[in-house]
């Protein structure tokens, strides 16, 4: 008896290690992408992801910090993101963000850009029906060839600066 | 010539094979026949308390956010409460059980999810700000409550039934996810000893395998 109370400790011991080959998520390094699809959210397990949508009706990525994400032929697309975030968004209905400090956000060729970011974040909207920027620190922002409004919202109420680079700014260019 | 003689040979040999074997079995149950203890209520070993460490796998996803299949480790605690049990003539007994565990989850590679809480962004837009897997590996800690109905079948060998209800903190450090889970499982005993036990356990959320003391 003690024989096959060996042998099922064993097999216990076996099944454990097997259960524990199996790992996967998208982590740093990794390329996630979803695509042709409906709708589909990535996440990202810590830091410093690649993410990835295109050809889907909604999509989205949620990340922590340095991460970069790629949105196109999306109708909604949305993006979530800490600090050091490199975000792209293009050719879709509507282009929405909240990344926090040192965002770089790109928004083109779509008909609605929102986002809101952290200190020292850049952002730029180019070929875009309106863009509405929320900065909640200092913030630079490039309005090219916006057809209706760009509105950029500077902490405590103060308004955005012209710079010579033809960007606007908040906190100074 | 050597083929001949051995299967002449190899008749006698399975006959007696097969006559031990008979014997064996007759012997065996004869034995087993006398240490069956499940029709006498009382025989069984004298215990208030049973304590088990375990091993644990979880061959299903937990409740809450994560997923694939887990392992770990945990104790259990088993008071008893009724050593007659609810049936009169058969030797059953039931206690009340209280475990901890903890379980590491392996994930799924599964990183596409469902949006599981969006926030307003400028402009009207809508911006998902939680998914709710990102197939990653997550750990639970389960405190569990439950009924355990004891059948003391034979002397080395007892049976038992445990329903009852366990709370869980998932994806402990990320968001300690709390929550509520049923839990059920049918496990056994082998006595290597009449109070020490190898204790198996299989169901809901976890397969278990430990040692019990009973004090």
């Amino acid at each position: 008896m003690r024989f096959y109370a060996l042998c099922l400790l064993m097999l216990f011991a076996g099944l454990c290690l097997a259960s524990c080959w199996n790992s996967g998520a998208c982590v740093a390094g990794d390329a996630c992408e979803c695509s042709n699809g409906d709708e589909c959210y990535l996440g990202c397990d810590g830091d410093s992801c690649d993410q990835r949508c295109f050809q889907m009706d909604r999509c989205g990525a949620v990340c922590e910090h340095g991460c970069s994400f790629e949105c196109f032929d999306v109708n909604e697309c949305s993006s979530s993101c800490g600090d050091d975030c490199d975000l792209n968004c293009h050719n879709t209905a509507s282009c929405g963000a909240i990344c926090d400090r040192g965002c770089r956000y790109e928004c083109h060729d779509t008909s609605r850009c929102g986002v809101s970011v952290g200190s020292s974040s850049v952002v730029t909207c180019r070929n875009v029906g309106t863009c509405e920027i929320e900065c909640r620190g200092s913030c630079r922002v490039f309005c090219e060839n916006v057809s209706g409004e760009c509105r950029i919202t500077c902490p405590d109420g103060e308004a955005p600066v012209l710079c010579t680079d033809r960007s606007f700014a908040c906190g100074g260019c | 010539m050597q083929t001949a003689m051995t299967s002449q040979l190899r008749a006698p040999r399975l006959l007696a094979a097969a006559l031990s074997f008979v014997a064996l079995t007759v012997g065996w149950a004869e034995v087993g026949e006398a240490q069956m203890t499940i029709k006498r209520p009382g025989d069984r070993p004298d215990y208030k308390v049973e304590l088990e460490p375990h091993l644990l796998i979880a061959p299903f996803e937990p409740l809450g956010p994560g997923v694939g299949t887990g392992v770990g480790a945990g104790f259990r605690a088993t008071i008893e409460l009724a050593p007659d049990g609810f049936i009169p003539r058969i030797n059953d007994s039931v206690g009340i059980g209280f475990g901890i565990d903890g379980i590491h989850y392996g994930g799924n590679g599964d990183y596409r999810g469902d949006c599981r809480r969006f926030e307003n962004g400028p402009a009207g837009t809508r911006v998902c700000t939680e998914v709710d897997t990102y197939g990653d590996a997550s750990n639970y800690l389960f405190g569990s409550v439950v009924m355990q109905w004891n059948f003391w079948l034979h002397r080395r060998w007892s049976v038992f039934g445990e329903p009852g209800l366990s709370f869980y903190l998932g994806d402990l450090g990320r968001d300690a996810y709390p929550g509520v889970s049923p839990v059920v499982f049918v496990g056994g005993r082998f006595h290597f000893t009449e109070n020490i036990t190898l204790t198996m356990r299989l169901g809901y959320p976890a397969f278990s395998l430990g040692v019990s003391f009973l004090l």
